[in-house]
């Protein structure tokens, strides 16, 4: 029972998360979005730790080096996004269907 | 299970060597690469494949049953032959790689990528899955973007980015929901865990994580409600890296659902019979939408990528019934990897690493490059499933099987049958334009000799695979 309220308790900042992924057009904030959401989950495996031993904490630190390494890549290629089209607007970012047409 | 356990790191280095192999080429490509030998590190690349994949040979060959580490990795047949299928189209689009890629770190990226891919199937624990997934995957993104001043590329980068970023997140919450309702990660103690009777709320989490895990997997798999990446992505980024990503990249997603399914979640499905009937309507769609949208395209990369979304379709037929149908996913997922592959190369070939690639492209093939034409003839039509060829048995088979297994199974075969019939229009399309000789023709086919090595290896292996299915069959799984 612990477990799921381990569980339930961090729904709300995960749903802001995936909230910001969605909604947002600026790519940096999608990236802060995702940490944001990430941390839900990460708050969520170390109080699950405490319930069912030391397994979690290993997972929560190899998660916190995974969204560590995605935020690196993410900033990364809000810059070149920068360059290359002078905005970071993910709704600008449309020539493939453009093309199609 | 009578297999061998063991902890010794000598005869894990041993059992391991087809990825440890590709571990070791990654650094030596990664220096000679630095000093800017391209052809040498090419050649290098080769080598360590081609090692790596003969080593895998040597295992099939051998029925090697192994487990390692308290059941973390196994080497078994369902390991070997998804090893094959993978490492196969990493080699075909190793080969299709340009100068302009190989100036970049295009090649030591693509066998680390490869490595990871490799782990994945190989694992029997979670977490292990989940890192050796993010391994696979990180290196698949820097590969999308190394035209980066490109928009299309950049573009097809970000997409790819921002969906791999979301499956990441499903992946680690489902990961989260099974760790702390069970208490366990491996799949040994999640199938023992399944089996107890579960009370109704922990019942009911379980099943949202599993579904959460699922999504996460169908995103990398393209399943339909999942795919809208994997369309811009493969059209934006370079065609070499698309024949990866449509082969090895996506087979790990859908290798990875079929070994979660038929092993750790298997119980899953008398506990909850509703659980098949999700996948079935997942399956429908998949097969159903991107087969209809193909219809009408005009660009030869995204038509591939509409190809390929409709067999991870065929494909999610073994999610349904994976207790059934698992042994004859190996063999598909083996001619799909070469003929979805090769296709990219040819298409690489006519029409370079941009994402421009219309039809016109196609017209006279026939006349100025022969070998590409048959080639890309050759794939589709096995791609299609008309008879001579790999694709066509492995369609055939599964089929059979999928309809053999129960009357949910007859409906689906049906679709998918029909839904073959319609894809055999698109595929004809374009073997047709070939054909067609028109004057001023915009081909200009850059013929290399590793290409054209390439293309008559695949069709001999697309023409004799047809005979011996039974080979590449999944025969058992360790875990």
């Amino acid at each position: 029972m612990n477990a799921i309220i381990a569980l339930i308790a961090v729904l709300p900042l995960l749903l802001i998360g995936i909230y910001g992924i969605l909604a947002r057009r600026h790519l940096i904030r999608i990236i802060i979005s995702i940490e944001i959401a990430m941390s839900a989950v990460i708050l969520s495996i170390g109080t699950l730790a405490t319930v069912k031993g030391s397994l979690g904490e290993v997972l929560g630190v190899l998660v916190i080096i995974i969204i560590a390494l995605e935020a690196a890549l993410g900033l990364a290629l809000a810059i070149e996004m920068d360059r290359t089209y002078g905005s970071v607007d993910i709704l600008e970012i449309r020539k493939l269907k453009e093309e199609e047409k | 299970m009578p297999a061998l356990i063991d902890q010794d790191l000598y005869s894990f280095a041993y059992y391991f060597s087809p990825i440890i192999t590709l571990l070791i080429g990654a650094i030596i490509v990664a220096l000679i690469t630095l000093v800017k030998r391209i052809k040498l590190a090419k050649m290098i690349s080769y080598i360590f494949m081609l090692s790596s994949l003969s080593l895998s040979f040597y295992f099939l060959s051998r029925n090697v049953e192994v487990l390692f580490f308290n059941n973390l990795i196994s080497v078994d047949n369902f390991s070997i032959v998804s090893w094959i299928a993978l490492i196969v189209g990493a080699i075909i689009s190793l080969a299709a790689l340009s100068e302009e890629l190989l100036k970049r770190e295009a090649q030591p990226l693509l066998l680390l990528s490869l490595a990871a891919s490799l782990i994945v199937v190989s694992t029997r624990d979670l977490i292990l899955l989940f890192l050796a997934i993010e391994a696979s995957v990180f290196p698949a993104y820097v590969l999308v973007a190394q035209f980066k001043r490109d928009y299309f590329s950049l573009e097809a980068t970000i997409k790819f980015f921002i969906f791999g970023v979301l499956s990441t997140l499903l992946f680690a919450y489902g990961l989260a929901i099974t760790y702390g309702i069970s208490g366990s990660v491996s799949f040994l103690s999640l199938y023992n865990y399944f089996e107890k009777s579960l009370l109704g709320s922990e019942k009911s989490f379980i099943i949202l994580g599993i579904l959460l895990i699922i999504a996460s997997l169908g995103i990398k798999s393209t399943l339909v409600p999942l795919h809208v990446w994997a369309i811009d992505a493969y059209q934006g980024s370079p065609t070499s890296i698309a024949a990866y990503l449509s082969s090895t990249a996506k087979l790990t997603g859908i290798i990875a659902i079929a070994l979660l399914l038929s092993t750790a979640f298997k119980p899953i499905f008398y506990l909850e019979p509703w659980f098949r009937y999700i996948l079935a309507i997942l399956a429908l769609i998949t097969m159903i939408v991107p087969n209809v949208v193909a219809l009408v395209q005009r660009n030869i990369k995204r038509l591939l990528a509409y190809s390929s979304v409709a067999h991870a379709g065929y494909m999610a037929l073994v999610f349904v019934f994976p207790s059934e149908t698992l042994p004859l996913l190996g063999f598909y997922v083996l001619t799909y990897s070469i003929a979805k592959a090769v296709s990219f190369l040819v298409t690489n070939r006519i029409s370079g690493e941009g994402s421009e690639s219309p039809y016109e492209k196609l017209l006279a093939l026939f006349k100025i490059d022969p070998l590409a034409a048959t080639t890309f003839t050759v794939a589709l039509l096995s791609l299609a499933g008309i008879p001579p060829f790999a694709g066509f048995m492995a369609k055939f088979l599964l089929f059979l099987n999928v309809a053999f297994s129960s009357i949910l199974g007859v409906y689906l075969a049906l679709v998918a049958l029909i839904m073959s019939g319609v894809s055999v229009y698109y595929y004809a399309y374009l073997i047709r334009l070939e054909v067609i000789i028109e004057k001023n023709s915009l081909l200009k086919s850059n013929k290399t000799l590793e290409t054209d090595i390439m293309m008559i290896i695949s069709i001999i292996a697309l023409l004799l695979l047809t005979f011996f299915p039974s080979y590449f069959y999944y025969q058992k799984i360790l875990f």
